[in-house]
């Protein structure tokens, strides 16, 4: 297990950066599941493609599953790593890489949220923390507040579901459950939120 | 409504507004970050070190377990062979005692007292003078001893048994007076479990191995021995001796009677006191020499009785693997006896308390029960993990 690391300074400049490019599959012309298994072949810069494609989305996921804890997140991602490198020579391809790097760093993350109790994991927002939103953005604060109130299986259907690596298909084999109960489970997620958030929450144009 | 954009399948229902700023808040929750220093990076270096391989990640089919699991391995070796090594050492704990007792009930066979004993005296090949060596006067001259062997014999021997009184007794009157046999010495101690008997017995030499076997029949022998001391030697000694002596006295009673008138009173009654010791040594040397033959002539027999609780079984004869098979079986009818205790135990409580275990069996699913259904909302279930 790695060491939990501090968590990085808001000045930090790569906490604000720009997504980096988005994944291509089609677009290098290599799959996933081609770099893997050149990787278990050997290949260590396979991983460092599949690194280049994936770490960044992973890493934002963990920081919202985790409550903003940087320090977890960056422990959730190395061991979705080390995983990945122990594994990388038994994947049959039973599903998408895609598929089950997430699962690996969802079950890495609903580890971590147990370890730390009810409530532990999102500690709400905080100023300090990495991602946070500028200061004048009462909006993003009451979102990721209301979010992080929720019980833990909407809270992980909400940032699942509108995490910009994933769709909806791909949210669903992740959490291993059937496009409409995963809709399902998505309405009442919403439905309670906007009972957290208010009524008046868009009116006020907030939202 | 919600609008479904070009390769998107959202499909929320959310009423967002114009802008879908909902939507844009909760995707900036989890809005991808480049960490501060790559952590794939971290993550191949602590696979490196833990495996101390040369760079190569992923298991071939061909590949050594790594060094843990090699350690496991010969571990689970050495501790079968250890597990092993501890049943053999019970078994044999087991086996040698009932190999032991075996042996022990075959160690003193009972012995036909018309058949001739494993162990029988030797006689000598022909001893008639020892067997018949004549009461001698004090003062004649005994027989000449021919070429055979005078041995003295001796034995010894130990009983057990419930009555030792009664054992005692009929010990004491094996010695017939008729053919000079005599109880040299005996005692009788103790009562009870603590009652003990020892009785020195002398009988003729021939009839030694006939009055062993009416010893044996008293009790269960304990300890035997028999042996014997070669006085043949010492018999020739003595008889020269004598002659000497005799020789001595009758020179000097000689002397004596013709030199009584013209000697002086001194020389005669220094003659006197020579003939005196000359005689004193030969009465000596007879009697060590009739002492002697009367050894030859009477065997000693040290018999010694001790309490033995049970009575005496007429013991069959019984081979060792008779005796191992019955402690064997008598051992399995006591496991076996045991097992159904322990069975019979187990379904006593079972049964006795039987709505105790209904009611908390019941008291558990209900309470299972209502956790999984206060957790039905709030739960996460860890999605099973893939390849």
């Amino acid at each position: 297990m790695p060491t939990a690391r501090s968590t990085p300074s808001p000045d930090d400049p790569t906490l604000h950066a720009e997504p980096p490019r988005a994944m291509a599959l089609a677009g290098d012309g290599v799959s996933d599941e081609a770099l893997l298994e050149r990787f278990a072949r050997g290949d260590a810069d396979a991983l460092g493609l599949l690194a280049e494609r994936y770490e960044a989305y992973l890493f934002g996921l963990a920081l919202a599953l985790l409550g903003r804890r940087g320090d977890l997140a960056r422990d959730a991602v190395q061991d979705t790593w080390v995983k990945v490198i122990r594994s990388a020579s038994r994947f049959r391809g039973q599903a998408a890489f895609k598929t089950w790097i997430y699962r690996i760093l969802l079950n890495r993350c609903i580890d971590l949220r147990a370890q730390r109790g009810p409530g532990g994991a999102h500690d709400g927002v905080d100023a300090s923390s990495p991602g946070h939103a500028p200061a004048n953005d009462h909006a993003h604060d009451a979102v990721a507040t209301a979010v992080a109130g929720l019980p833990d299986r909407p809270q992980v259907v909400l940032i699942l579901c509108y995490h910009r690596g994933l769709t909806h298909a791909q949210a669903a084999a992740v959490l291993d459950v059937p496009l409409g109960t995963l809709k399902s489970r998505l309405n009442a997620a919403l439905s309670a939120l906007r009972e957290r958030l208010g009524p008046g929450f868009e009116r006020k144009g907030l939202a | 409504m919600s609008t479904l954009h070009a390769g998107d399948d959202r499909d929320d229902g959310i009423v967002n507004g114009p802008d879908g700023t909902l939507r844009e808040r909760l995707a900036a929750l989890s809005e991808p970050r480049t960490p501060p220093e790559p952590i794939w990076k971290a993550a191949m270096a602590s696979q490196r070190a833990a495996r101390g391989s040369a760079g190569r990640f992923g298991r071939s089919a061909g590949a050594r377990r790594p060094v843990a699991a090699r350690r496991t391995v010969a571990a689970r070796r050495v501790m079968a062979a250890a597990a092993v090594l501890v049943l053999g050492g019970a078994t044999v704990a087991v086996i040698l005692p009932a190999l032991g007792k075996a042996r022990a009930s075959a160690r003193f066979p009972r012995v036909d007292s018309s058949a001739e004993p494993a162990f029988a005296l030797k006689r000598p090949p022909s001893s008639p003078a020892s067997a018949q060596v004549p009461r001698q006067d004090a003062g004649a001259s005994p027989a000449p001893l021919d070429s055979v062997r005078s041995v003295a014999r001796k034995a010894s021997i130990e009983l057990l048994s419930p009555d030792v009184r009664t054992a005692y007794v009929k010990a004491a009157a094996i010695a017939t007076d008729a053919l000079g046999e005599f109880v040299e010495n005996a005692s009788l101690t103790g009562d009870g479990a603590h009652a003990r008997g020892e009785l020195t017995l002398r009988l003729r030499q021939e009839r030694l191995t006939a009055a062993l076997n009416q010893v044996r029949e008293l009790g269960v022998v304990a300890a035997e021995s028999t042996g014997g001391v070669d006085v043949t030697d010492r018999l020739i000694d003595l008889d020269a001796t004598i002659r000497n002596e005799k020789q001595v006295e009758a020179e000097i009673l000689d002397l004596l009677n013709r030199r009584a008138k013209d000697a002086g009173l001194k020389d005669i009654v220094e003659l006197r006191n020579t003939l005196g010791e000359a005689r004193k040594r030969i009465e000596t040397l007879e009697a060590q020499r009739d002492n002697a033959a009367r050894s030859v002539r009477f065997a000693t027999v040290l018999v010694i009785i001790q309490h033995k609780d049970e009575p005496v079984p007429a013991a069959p004869q019984r081979s060792m693997g008779q005796v191992f098979s019955e402690q064997i079986t008598a051992a399995w009818h006591a496991g076996v006896g045991e097992l159904g205790a322990s069975l019979g135990w187990c379904v006593e409580v079972g049964l006795s308390r039987l709505p105790l275990w209904i009611g908390l069996g019941a008291a558990g699913l209900a309470g299972i029960g209502v956790v999984r259904r206060a957790a039905r909302w709030s739960l996460l279930e860890r999605p099973p993990a893939i390849g």
